[in-house]
């Protein structure tokens, strides 16, 4: 029963800064922008807020500094892949090199090699128990003692989701992906659109890398990312773009995850292979979508011929 | 009194001049027709109007102010709207969600007097408001229906929509029957003239010489960017109008004799069927055979299977169920290049997608395709010398204009790049083609010109089978007509003495049983 709870605890923990880079990534999926440079801008929330709380002290001023830098990164990936109309997989890569290539050097000039901020932050003090669901045996185990952005996430997917479904910016974000010219013909500013779509998912990468970095860790590492922004591309196409479904592939991830955490203790020698897991698990259930995506088609060179 | 006036317009793209000098005003309550060929400038024009691009030099001027557009959105509150020739509709939104679409209601919520509006959008309100306009203008629409489970007259009628609920005055139109089944454009003409006779004006582009004679009161021949002509309606004819668009007199129609056909079947299809990524059949069986010099004609409205039914027998789809049969062989689910040896050629919908390679050059794209011949490829080498004399005999042949000779495919008009296509595809001495919209997007010349190339195939024994939602150009150069709706072959009629009237029926899905 422990195992259980705490295998489900993890996929909780797990899945937070996935879901996160997923329910802000949809809107630039939406708006038809590729936006790989996920990976970059979660790393970049994580960094600047370290970085800020390093030299302050102050929680809220490491994730104020966390979103403005971001606001920062979206608008430089969207000036030249939207704006410029340049490769968004070619700038997106450019983010994704600059930021730990940008971290390292920081880094190296403070003469560090991570940021440890265990003085400055108490984990343990960030974790938020819910009165009345804590103690419910066993889900109290699992749903309570996170931290707050962790319950704020899962806030966020629906909201994120009614506003991509029931107002105005959600509206025109789909309109612009969908048909271009028919936004453009009725005097929506689609470049506008486009900007506050890819403005959308680096704020969320900002949360997420806050979540990961301070919240979780109080740690900040040049490879912490670990290849979370692109998992979070594989969720959102896997869910279409869709918010609530994009976020279940998010949280296969995050079970993946932990079940391998769980396991690896049995493991003895072996345990480190058990990294590898969740990823192998992403690349698993990416094949089978792609596989029942394409199931019906009778194109050339596809499953029927 | 003259609602848009224009004064010496000139666009121009680079060194290419787009529209010169172009004054021409447009009467109140007027329908203007503005005809010229394919590249005569006249969406430029439309554009400018439309605030889609701006003039180089010139002025516009609309209900005597001199106005400068800097986005769709000061036209269209200027009272001037445009529906284009591709549909600007969003497919997965309903048809109100559309027409709405940069204008929508937000929900309110009043305390006292005061009203203050919400961020969600109120759907009911946004309904009744669209569905009294529609019904205002008798366009027959349920609001509530997606885009994409209407027809294409129906969309039609939505981007019309569209601009009314804006309260426009003035409707520009680009090629607005091109989608259309006849029946349909009845209809939309009546629907004009309903507008007309409310009030508002219309400026139509189109090509098609008898909707101009029919609905409109002036007309505007443009030529090469020039505006040649400004014409009364009644007091022109559509040989004369025909004159000033070509600078020469041109056949409306190639003449074809309906000599006697073999009776020998060189290609058959039998109970065809494949199904699209939903798995909904797009094709459900599909049986016909074509004989020796025989052209059989496939209509319908587009998307009723036919991009399918190419693509099933160019071998760039498989099927479900069915075979093909060509010369007593069966040849089902063929790769193109085993098609093509055994002697079948292909003209595809989309030249640009499926028939040329636009960044190689002319004599690269001549020999596509036969790349697995000898002659051009000797131990697997290219013979650029044998190549390029083959590209410049198919040139003199086929009448193909190019400027440079070694550039890329990209630099030709649609005219001389679908010339290349057919080049390749009949000089190869095929008995069997397939050909999907010959002259889509080709100018009056070339339309000539390639009819008359699939006539003399015909002269020369082959069977041709000649998918076109150009409903006149299966009339006149086929033997025989099938007709698909929803996938499926709803009727077959003698081309010879076969009404547009009966076909247009078929097309609508009407079968009368006899």
């Amino acid at each position: 029963m422990d195992l259980i709870a705490n295998i489900l605890y993890d996929t909780i923990y797990h899945s937070t800064p996935v879901i996160l880079l997923v329910i802000g990534g949809v809107y630039a999926y939406k708006a038809n922008v590729l936006n790989i440079a996920m990976e970059g801008m979660l790393l970049f929330g994580a960094f600047s807020s370290a970085l800020m709380i390093l030299s302050t002290g102050s929680l809220f001023y490491g994730l104020l500094f966390a979103l403005i830098v971001n606001i920062f990164i979206g608008l430089i990936f969207s000036y030249f892949g939207i704006t410029r109309k340049g490769n968004v997989i070619i700038v997106g890569i450019a983010i994704n090199l600059l930021t730990s290539a940008l971290a390292a050097f920081i880094l190296k000039v403070k003469g560090m090699a991570i940021i440890n901020l265990s003085e400055q932050v108490d984990i343990a003090s960030l974790k938020v128990n819910i009165p009345l669901i804590k103690d419910i045996p066993f889900f109290g185990d699992v749903l309570s003692g996170h931290p707050i952005t962790t319950y704020l996430t899962f806030v966020l997917i629906f909201v994120l989701s009614v506003v991509m479904f029931r107002t105005k910016f959600g509206t025109y974000v789909r309109v612009v992906g969908e048909n271009e010219e028919a936004a453009k013909s009725i005097g929506i500013k689609v470049n506008l659109i486009k900007y506050s779509a890819v403005i959308v998912g680096s704020l969320t990468a900002a949360l997420a890398g806050y979540n990961l970095a301070i919240e979780r860790l109080a740690l900040y590492t040049n490879t912490m990312s670990a290849g979370r922004g692109f998992i979070a591309i594989a969720a959102i196409y896997c869910g279409r773009g869709k918010p609530k479904l994009s976020s279940i592939y998010a949280i296969i991830f995050g079970l993946a995850k932990a079940l391998a955490i769980n396991f690896k203790l049995f493991a003895g020698p072996i345990s480190g292979l058990f990294e590898a897991i969740p990823y192998l698990v992403m690349v698993i259930v990416l094949l089978m979508a792609s596989y029942l995506d394409n199931k019906n088609s009778w194109k050339r060179g596809y499953p029927n011929e | 009194m003259n609602i848009i006036e224009t004064k010496n317009i000139t666009k121009k793209f680079g060194i290419f001049t787009a529209n010169d000098s172009i004054t021409l005003n447009v009467k109140q309550g007027d329908i203007l027709a503005i005809a010229g060929e394919n590249g005569a400038g006249k969406t430029t024009l439309m554009n400018m109007l439309y605030g889609l691009s701006k003039p180089t030099s010139g002025t516009l001027h609309v209900k005597g102010q001199e106005v400068s557009f800097n986005s769709p959105l000061d036209a269209i509150n200027l009272g001037l709207g445009m529906v284009h020739q591709h549909f600007k509709l969003v497919p997965s939104l309903s048809i109100y969600e559309n027409v709405l679409l940069g204008i929508e209601i937000k929900k309110e919520f009043k305390i006292k007097n005061k009203s203050f509006s919400l961020p969600f959008i109120d759907k009911k309100k946004e309904i009744k408001k669209v569905q009294e306009v529609a019904d205002k203008y008798k366009l027959e629409l349920d609001v509530t229906d997606l885009i994409k489970d209407i027809s294409v007259g129906s969309q039609q009628r939505v981007e019309i929509l569209k601009m009314l609920y804006r309260n426009v005055d003035v409707l520009i139109l680009d090629e607005p029957t091109a989608v259309l089944t006849p029946q349909e454009v009845d209809d939309f003409i009546l629907n004009l003239k309903e507008l007309k006779a409310q009030g508002k004006t219309i400026i139509m582009i189109t090509h098609k010489l008898r909707e101009v004679m029919e609905l409109s009161d002036c007309v505007a021949v443009l030529k090469r960017g020039a505006l040649v002509a400004t014409l009364k309606t009644k007091e022109t004819s559509e040989k004369e109008l025909s004159r000033l668009m070509v600078g020469r007199d041109v056949l409306l129609t190639v003449s074809k004799n309906h000599k006697k056909v073999d009776t020998e079947v060189v290609y058959k299809v039998t109970n065809l069927e494949t199904k699209n990524e939903l798995g909904k059949k797009v094709l459900s069986d599909i049986s016909f055979e074509i004989k020796k010099g025989e052209i059989l004609g496939v209509a319908g409205v587009e998307g009723n299977g036919q991009s399918e039914l190419a693509k099933v027998l160019c071998g760039l789809m498989t099927t479900s169920n069915g075979n093909v049969i060509y010369k007593g062989e069966n040849i089902t689910n063929m790769w193109p290049i085993n098609l093509r040896k055994k002697g079948i050629s292909f003209v595809p919908e989309d030249r640009y997608v499926d028939g040329l390679c636009l960044d190689m050059t002319i004599a690269d794209n001549i020999i596509a395709g036969n790349h697995w011949n000898e002659t051009y490829f000797k131990h697997k080498l290219y013979q650029k010398k044998i190549i390029n004399k083959e590209r410049d005999n198919l040139k003199e042949k086929y009448d193909i204009r190019i400027s440079d000779i070694d550039g890329n495919v990209s630099s030709l008009s649609g005219g001389n790049a679908q010339k290349i296509i057919i080049a390749r595809e009949f000089s190869r001495n095929p008995d069997a083609l397939i050909i999907s919209q010959p002259t889509r997007g080709v100018d009056v010349g070339s339309i000539e010109f390639i009819h008359s190339e699939i006539l003399k195939m015909q002269e020369e024994n082959k069977a041709i089978l000649l998918i076109s939602s150009e409903l006149s150009e299966v009339m006149t150069l086929s033997d025989r007509i099938i007709v698909m709706y929803k996938g499926a072959i709803i009727g077959e009629v003698d081309a010879a003495n076969s009404t547009k009237e009966e076909l247009g029926l078929l097309m609508a899905g009407i079968k009368e049983e006899a």
